[in-house]
């Protein structure tokens, strides 16, 4: 993430933004930009797609910047932002699938390698050992899939704990949970993701 | 090491809960604390979670290039700006709008009162006309006459071509 406005005040900035200087934005910009890039790319894994999403957040924020008063951290009603418009585009996503399967076939019929896996592919996998390397590609992708396939609250959970690293207290406050049930979605995601490594090692299920 | 009190590793679900520490029953706890093949499992666990999380920041990060960043920045910048630019644009057309409000309100006022002069005025000329076609009823000729007529000495002044002149004058 970059620190380079680490010591700046968001409610500051947001105080000056309010009071119509638009340049000061730029300060949250660049501070909360790839970590909603980052949230953005874990539900979509498409580049362009969280891109798109991080440029309407902020855009968003910029709007109601108004409405923001303060009582909740910045970065909290920012990631609430990046959240929700993430989950409109997987919705929307989901929708027309059979629509977009007809129309735009996969140029890679044949292979069982979809979208997902290009996106693996394009990672450069630090490990020496080839094999190594694609079984953690297949290991990879498998996980992403077991955690796409989560409900949606279990999956926002579940990346802002494990990929965005929040603590439980600020999950509670980002997602508006209780304790218990952000720790329970916590306990259901991890059993289910240790069932699929579990499987895929081709090991007995305990 | 198993659990001397039921012979039995944790399940996945104690597992996870242990790793996120909700409050499971303490011999739960105490079989983690004492059986090796559940505290691998647990490692297993939490070394899955930390791989998962290096492999998806790997696969947001990886393909993008150093200057991405800041080029996304700029853009956001340039539309935030736009989006500012195109509010005040909108509070204009607003004030446009509340302009042109009231130009109709005025407009209308002004029409309605002009429709109603025009109404007025159609009126007046048709109560003319009325008045001219019919006209008033005209005097009594004996009321034109009683204005000569004082009442006791003056008999009246009979006008009319039946009066003879030797009534008028007398006769010699």
């Amino acid at each position: 993430m970059d620190t380079e406005h680490f010591d700046l005040d968001d409610r500051e900035i947001v105080r000056a933004v309010q009071q119509g200087d638009t340049e000061r934005f730029e300060g949250l910009v660049r501070k909360y930009q790839p970590r909603a890039y980052r949230i953005a790319h874990y539900y979509l894994h498409d580049q362009e797609e969280a891109r798109d999403v991080v440029q309407e957040s902020f855009l968003l924020a910029f709007k109601h910047i108004q409405r923001f008063r303060g009582d909740a951290k910045f970065s909290t009603w920012f990631v609430r932002i990046v959240i929700n418009l993430s989950l409109n585009r997987l919705r929307k996503r989901r929708t027309p699938l059979f629509w977009k399967r007809w129309h735009y076939p996969r140029k890679e019929s044949g292979s069982s390698v979809g979208e997902t896996d290009q996106v693996v592919q394009r990672v450069a996998d630090p490990l020496p050992n080839p094999e190594q390397q694609t079984l953690n590609r297949e290991l990879g992708l498998r996980i992403r899939k077991a955690i796409d396939a989560l409900p949606e609250k279990q999956k926002t959970v579940f990346i802002l704990r494990h990929l965005d690293g929040l603590s439980i207290k600020d999950i509670c406050q980002v997602t508006g949970m209780a304790e218990g049930t952000v720790k329970s979605y916590l306990s259901r995601s991890a059993v289910r993701i240790q069932e699929m490594v579990k499987r895929y090692y081709g090991e007995p299920e305990g | 090491m198993v659990n001397p009190k039921d012979n039995k590793h944790l399940s996945k679900k104690e597992l996870a809960d242990c790793y996120y520490g909700i409050p499971s029953s303490p011999d739960a706890r105490a079989h983690l604390d004492s059986c090796t093949d559940c505290q691998n499992a647990y490692s297993d666990l939490r070394g899955h979670m930390e791989w998962i999380a290096a492999d998806y920041e790997r696969q947001a990060t990886s393909a993008l290039d150093p200057y991405f960043f800041a080029r996304e920045a700029q853009a956001i910048m340039s539309r935030v700006r736009a989006s500012r630019s195109s509010l005040s644009f909108l509070f204009a057309r607003w004030r446009w709008f509340a302009a042109s409000a009231a130009f109709l309100v005025v407009l209308v006022g002004a029409l309605t009162v002009h429709t109603s002069q025009r109404q007025y005025k159609r009126l007046w000329d048709q109560a003319h006309t009325v008045v001219a076609e019919f006209g008033p009823v005209s005097p009594n000729p004996n009321e034109f006459i009683s204005v000569f007529d004082d009442g006791n000495s003056n008999p009246g002044f009979p006008i009319g071509p039946d009066v003879q002149d030797s009534e008028l004058f007398g006769s010699d």
